[in-house]
């Protein structure tokens, strides 16, 4: 009852009903987009080359410098972003959700060695290491899922782990311990349990991180490689024809701006929601 | 209503209504209440009675929001509800105000200095506003934080910090509940001294009827938002009114007690005689880092008998129950628990005998998981051992034990948040008992609780323990809840035993100082 009611008092807010909204239609348009138009996001169209956005032809939103419809490739490229943000959160909440609370609920030194360990990983240079996967293996979007997933999972078992660690102190993991319990059970039964209302909260906030780290690797150009397209591909294409065409930039720009608007809407009323009820009203 | 008739009163509610947004209910209604200075009116009430909200009207402290109705006089002059700048020339300098929890309330990162300054034009005014609170003021204690300093200190200190402005109107909203029973009559003591010595007004909130009783002047006794009785303190503890009974009876005295609590005489079961040696503990030892918090403690228990630790907070009272629910790791020269010794089982023989020995904890509200509804809760201890083979036996015990702590089955499917603290400590205690323990250890299980819900829960504990001839190891800070419910007594200070033997014996000859203080603090008892 309190899990679906904590998300049905999320959605009761008109601002997150909205955002909602929004993503759905974002994600739909995404999806099924390009099917409408009847260009291919690789097709090139000798005839019309970096025209503007008319009604007039079926390039509802123009073609860029080689003639490729701008329609198509923004909502290609949505797809694959979306589909990085997914992967990378997913991963994200598998790896430090349970690095986190595992850390947490043991303590002691296990937990010191487990968070020293992450704070070395932390520390090493991010997009240095990016640089390399991506040189040795190629730019595959699986090693990009990866490589943000991991990124964000660091902080995520940062967060988790004092969480946990301050769920370890209650008095009802002592009665679970007096109970007979052992640690995989509490870990399970009571530690997961409690911190994954808080990990789905931050991960809400950190996808559109993840969104933004990867179009920000594609834009330097170490994201997805051609021919496909994500939105910091096209951003990185639309720069250079920004005077001439800039249609080209603004279409998966608002995609991009639109995504991030409604995702860190979604999250924000998530974390109000919780924080409310972790003190609830005397 | 009281005495000093002819001067108006410094405070006066006149029908007084509240209603919180979204709500259809009134959460306080038709109230009038008027109070001069120099006295002292008492607001009783179970928790959801409307107190606090009643005492937060007092200093204008409710949202917008808040639909509030009826008339307000502070010194004769009319005061509207929502007129904030009003209220902020008010807060402080004529009417102050003590929440329950001084922890909370005191900004934890300044010193006792640095708060006092806040508040005072001078350096030259803080020794008097001390002393005047009984606390110290050489340099060493100016220097302190609020985590350094005892619960009653940190009380004393918010009275002090609400007194420097001078106010006329002192507002104390549960001001001792969440102090032991020694720091908590001396802060009620200090609060009667400033009343008469400053001719100060109290305003005393509070779920114990005895407790305030012994202060105030008038006393005002809510029920869900509505006045049950009112009157001058001495007619309204004299009064036949059904509420007021029962608040009296709930609350256990020393000694004559009957064997149940409450307004209800019910026939109870003849206790059975003690059985086995349950408990044999001799010379126990605990650490907590580097500091000695248990020395030389030696108990013992029968089956079917009741064993009393009482000591103030930070006594080593919560780190017994640790150490023998082997939590905490112990010294000790002979320890046999529930026919075994703890420090020596691993494994699958700890498991089995985790079975033998329960706790309930002080808190039910943290000791229960916010995720599991009542139904898993129950059930864990099952599932733990294998207690049960089907879903359906499962069901069943769990039905048994939710009858058997008299809970309603229908809360089988609620979530700790859902229930009231009593239920909590209910589902507690059928946790419990869901592995038929022979040993139930609870610390400080009541200290939480309402004083009416209290009784119900030692009415239960002692019930159980007539019944199945369990042995109960009983902690906490209250002498007249030790004289009801526990055979024999343990008064622990700073880690060690300073007195012990049965319960009517120490509570008649008390030979250790500690205990006699302990004593004086016991509320009298009205029923």
């Amino acid at each position: 009852m309190s899990r679906s009611s904590s998300l049905r008092q999320t959605l009761n807010s008109r601002v997150a009903r909205m955002a909602l909204w929004l993503l759905a239609a974002l994600t739909a348009t995404a999806l099924l987009g390009p099917w409408l138009s009847p260009y291919d996001a690789e097709f090139t169209d000798w005839e019309r080359i970096q025209i503007a956005p008319e009604l007039t032809h079926a390039h509802w939103l123009g073609t860029d410098a080689i003639g490729r419809d701008v329609f198509v490739r923004t909502l290609v490229g949505g797809r694959i972003s979306l589909l990085v943000a997914l992967g990378s959160g997913a991963l994200a909440l598998a790896l430090g959700l349970l690095y986190g609370a595992y850390a947490g609920s043991r303590g002691g030194a296990i937990e010191r060695l487990l968070m020293r360990a992450l704070d070395v990983v932390s520390a090493l240079p991010f997009l240095l290491i990016v640089i390399l996967l991506l040189t040795l293996f190629g730019r595959h979007p699986a090693l990009l899922i990866g490589a943000i997933g991991g990124y964000v999972a660091l902080d995520l078992a940062r967060m988790v782990r004092a969480e946990a660690a301050r769920l370890r102190a209650l008095p009802f993991i002592d009665a679970a311990r007096a109970l007979g319990a052992g640690p995989g059970w509490i870990l399970f039964r009571h530690i997961l349990p409690n911190v994954l209302g808080f990990a789905v909260v931050y991960l809400s906030l950190a996808i559109p991180q993840a969104i933004l780290v990867e179009s920000f690797l594609s834009f330097l150009g170490l994201g997805i490689d051609e021919p496909a397209v994500s939105l910091g591909t096209l951003l990185s294409e639309g720069a250079q024809e920004l005077t001439d065409a800039p249609w080209v930039l603004i279409a998966p720009a608002l995609f991009l701006v639109a995504l991030l608007a409604a995702l860190t809407v979604l999250g924000d009323a998530l974390q109000r929601t919780l924080s409310a009820r972790a003190d609830p009203p005397p | 209503m009281s005495a000093g008739a002819g001067a108006p009163p410094l405070l006066e509610l006149v029908q007084f209504s509240l209603r919180y947004p979204g709500a259809t209910d009134w959460a306080l209604n038709q109230i009038s209440v008027g109070l001069h200075s120099g006295h002292c009116l008492g607001i009783v009430g179970e928790s959801g009675s409307g107190k606090s909200s009643l005492a937060l009207a007092l200093i204008g402290l409710h949202a917008r929001t808040v639909e509030q109705t009826g008339t307000l006089r502070l010194a004769g002059r009319g005061l509207a509800f929502d007129d904030e700048p009003a209220w902020r020339g008010l807060r402080g300098r004529t009417i102050g105000y003590i929440f329950q929890d001084a922890a909370t309330s005191l900004h934890p990162l300044r010193s006792v200095q640095a708060q006092l300054r806040e508040m005072l034009v001078e350096d030259s005014a803080m020794s008097p506003a001390l002393a005047e609170v009984g606390l110290p003021s050489d340099p060493g204690f100016l220097r302190r934080h609020p985590h350094q300093l005892s619960g009653g200190q940190r009380q004393r200190l918010m009275i002090a910090l609400a007194l420097a402005a001078g106010p006329k109107l002192l507002i104390c909203d549960e001001p001792t509940s969440a102090l032991d029973t020694l720091a908590s009559s001396g802060v009620l003591a200090l609060l009667r001294r400033l009343k008469q010595e400053r001719g100060l007004a109290l305003v005393l909130v509070s779920h114990d009827l005895a407790a305030v009783a012994a202060l105030a002047d008038d006393l005002l006794v809510l029920r869900r938002g509505r006045v049950e009785a009112q009157g001058a303190t001495a007619s309204v503890l004299a009064s036949e009114q059904a509420y007021v009974r029962l608040l009296l009876a709930s609350r256990p005295g020393l000694g004559g007690n009957p064997a149940r609590l409450g307004a209800t005489a019910v026939s109870t079961p003849a206790r059975p005689a003690a059985g086995a040696v349950l408990v044999d503990v001799q010379g126990l030892a605990a650490r907590h880092a580097d500091r000695t918090a248990l020395a030389g403690v030696a108990l013992s228990l029968r089956a079917g008998e009741t064993l009393g630790i009482i000591g103030v907070s930070g006594s080593g009272k919560s780190t017994l129950a640790r150490t023998l629910l082997s939590l905490h790791a112990a010294d000790a020269e002979r320890m046999q628990i529930a026919g075994a010794d703890p420090r020596r089982l691993r494994g699958s023989a700890l498991r089995q005998w985790r079975r033998r020995v329960q706790v309930v904890f002080q808190d039910p509200g943290s000791a229960l998981d916010p995720r599991q509804r009542v139904r898993d809760c129950i059930g864990e201890a099952l599932d733990l051992h294998a207690l049960v083979a089907d879903r359906a036996a499962r069901e069943a015990r769990i039905l048994e034990l939710l009858h058997a702590v008299q809970l309603d089955a229908a809360l089988i499917d609620r979530y700790p948040h859902q229930l009231s603290g009593g239920q909590q400590q209910r589902v507690a205690i059928a946790r419990a008992l869901a592995t038929s323990p022979e040993l139930l250890i609870c610390d400080e299980a009541i200290s939480a609780l309402d004083v009416s819900v209290q009784a119900g829960v030692l009415n239960l504990l002692a019930d159980l323990r007539d019944q199945r001839g369990l042995g109960l190891i009983f902690i906490g800070h209250d002498l007249a809840a030790m004289s009801f419910i526990a055979d024999q007594l343990i008064v622990l200070d700073r880690g060690r035993i300073v007195e012990a033997g049965r319960t009517a014996d120490v509570l008649a000859a008390p030979r250790h100082e500690l205990t006699r203080a302990l004593l004086v603090a016991v509320p009298e008892r009205f029923a």
